[in-house]
């Protein structure tokens, strides 16, 4: 069989194992062994192992755990409400001021985590039952917690960005750096649509009720007192990476002993609670490190038959020109994203886009943020959006998933307009880590 | 063989406190080397090795607990294909766990079994100024994890045969 059949095959068989629901962390890894048996021999199963020791044996993916403990400590000592509770006191007589409020709060979540289920269910939980209860229209509601609460990983730290950098051998500060600015910028598209749309007609987002707004300023600044020191903790991860003062795992290590030491200041901190944050760690990371194992493992004998130089090859004579290539791959992202998961088209699109990439020219930092950019929309996207289902694990009864799907539209125009500008405007993204690290 | 289940997931909440140990490590780690300006050499390795232990007895633990991510919409909205589904899923878990099981074999028996000309034991070692053994220790770890995932996957297939959904 020619390498062009096999890759059909490839798809063709992923695609029935994936919609048949087997586990994604045996889909790509049954392909993987069987096609390495079939093509190569028993003796090429070594690059099956070989992989996933390469894999584990680094120290840069240490960071995961240690950033999914901070924000598990953050979570469960009740940070995100009483942030929510110190920030909504000034959205005052503002028309959608609490839609405004649940995105900034959003993007400070977005600042103590990099992983997206967390953040969706706690905005779910906390904002919408209040947007509701003010009588906000329900699909700007329900769009406001999702875009929102996925901005998680467009503000560093980002979970995305560590797998990102890691495969792509980028620094991940660097990255971190350039996506601040492109994840700021949607969340300010959030806001002014939300303030638009409120604006133009008062019935989708009213103001709080005159009652609410009555608070002495002295009681709305003694809200900040416990969410003081563990955004002091987020904050400071942030400063000791991007000064360079100790590694990403280090600072992320630190973080999460911060939080922890946040948490038993404010008197939350449990044994018991130490231990639910921890087995967190372990499902998450069980759950989707072997997913990669697998993946990795695919690319591992894909590459072997020679499939990768084919698909590049293929991928490169699809236009002499760079920017029609470089649309392809966004097209690409978009497309897997109505399907599977950020982390598979990572590590099943990488392999064959970076090569191509860097014989064009672009800049792999620019293109990590094109592709957090385009998983932004594969998390809204139906019918396989993962911030959808996630607030329907939190969301209100009353709110269907047909609700959710319908509400997403609007925020992904403003996503994919987010995307357009940082593909048409590199600088945007490039700017501040040229600033920092010189050079360009 | 149904008690190794139960040894998979009492392993996985006991392996998740590397992750506390990691994090001390970590702390200690940073503060030695700013307080006292005196960095350790065992740090970044022994966290390494912490870290690859949790996450590949993570496999093993989240078959017990039943967590790890499938696509179920197209199975829920037909029935039908539920019984397929299971024995899919089973086949396909088999034969990547067998696979990976027989590779991290053959890497392991390499890099641990092996013996300098006096006879002394000398493991696969990182060659960094500390030299922990941590390829030897994650190969064979590998092994034993892929080993104890593939058990729990056969005890959930026989427990589905015994009684029929």
């Amino acid at each position: 069989m020619d390498i062009g059949t096999l890759t059909l095959l490839i798809l063709a068989s992923m695609a029935t194992l994936l919609m048949l629901g087997v586990p994604l962390a045996f889909v790509s890894g049954s392909i993987a062994v069987v096609l390495a048996v079939t093509q190569f021999g028993l003796n090429s199963l070594f690059i099956v192992g070989s992989r996933t020791v390469d894999f584990i044996d680094s120290f840069a993916l240490i960071a995961v755990p240690m950033f999914v403990i901070m924000a598990s400590f953050m979570e469960k000592s009740g940070v995100a409400r009483d942030l929510y509770r110190a920030l909504h006191v000034w959205a005052g007589s503002l028309r959608g001021g609490i839609g405004v409020v649940t995105i900034f709060v959003a993007v400070i979540l977005g600042a103590t985590t990099g992983i997206i289920g967390g953040e969706i269910v706690l905005l779910g939980l906390i904002a919408l039952p209040q947007m509701l209860r003010l009588g906000y229209d329900k699909k700007l509601a329900i769009g406001i917690v999702t875009a929102g609460g996925s901005l998680g990983t467009m503000i560093p730290p980002s979970i995305i960005l560590i797998f990102y950098g890691l495969t792509a051998e980028v620094n991940i500060s660097q990255l971190f750096l350039a996506t601040l600015l492109p994840g700021l910028m949607l969340a300010s598209f959030y806001v002014i649509y939300v303030l638009i749309r409120c604006g133009l007609n008062p019935a989708m987002g009213p103001a709080l009720s005159v009652e609410e707004q009555a608070m002495p300023l002295r009681e709305k600044l003694a809200l900040f007192k416990g969410v003081a020191l563990p955004v002091a903790v987020a904050g400071g991860v942030l400063v000791s990476i991007y000064a360079g003062l100790a590694s990403i795992t280090e600072s992320a290590a630190l973080g999460a002993f911060g939080a922890g030491l946040a948490a038993w200041v404010r008197g939350t901190l449990t044994l018991d609670m130490i231990r639910e944050v921890f087995i967190q760690a372990m499902r998450t990371c069980g759950m989707v490190f072997w997913l990669v194992f697998g993946t990795n493992a695919l690319i591992g004998v894909y590459n072997l038959m020679g499939g990768i130089d084919f698909a590049s090859e293929m991928l490169s004579g699809v236009s002499e020109n760079p920017t029609i290539i470089l649309a392809v791959m966004v097209g690409v992202f978009i497309l897997l994203g109505f399907f599977i998961d950020w982390i598979g088209i990572l590590f099943l699109t990488m392999p064959i886009f970076l090569p191509v990439l860097s014989t064009l020219g672009y800049d792999p930092v620019w293109f990590g943020i094109v592709f957090n950019l385009s998983m932004q929309i594969a998390y809204l996207t139906p019918p396989f959006g993962p911030a959808c289902f996630y607030l329907k694990g939190a969301a209100p009864e009353g709110v269907t998933l047909q609700d959710i799907f319908a509400a997403q539209w609007p925020f992904i125009g403003l996503q994919v307009l987010a995307l357009l500008i940082v593909l048409l405007w590199p600088d945007l993204s490039l700017w501040l880590p040229r600033l920092v690290y010189g050079g360009g | 063989m149904v008690f190794l289940s139960q040894f998979a997931k009492w392993l996985g909440r006991t392996a998740s406190w590397c992750f506390g140990a990691i994090i001390l490590v970590m702390v200690y780690e940073v503060v030695a080397r700013y307080g006292f300006g005196a960095p350790t050499a065992w740090a970044h390795e022994v966290s390494v090795m912490l870290a690859g232990f949790a996450f590949i007895f993570g496999g093993a633990y989240c078959m017990a607990e039943g967590t790890h991510m499938r696509i179920s919409v197209l199975v829920e909205n037909r029935p039908t294909l539920e019984h397929l589904s299971h024995w899919l899923s089973v086949a396909a878990g088999l034969t990547y766990l067998s696979g990976l099981a027989y590779a991290s074999w053959r890497m392991a028996d390499r890099a641990i079994w092996r013996f300098a000309l006096d006879g002394t034991w000398t493991p696969e070692r990182t060659g960094s100024s500390f030299n922990a053994p941590v390829p030897a220790f994650l190969k064979g770890m590998l092994f034993v994890g892929a080993v104890l995932f593939l058990v729990v996957l056969v005890n959930e297939a026989l427990k589905r045969r015994s009684s029929p959904p």
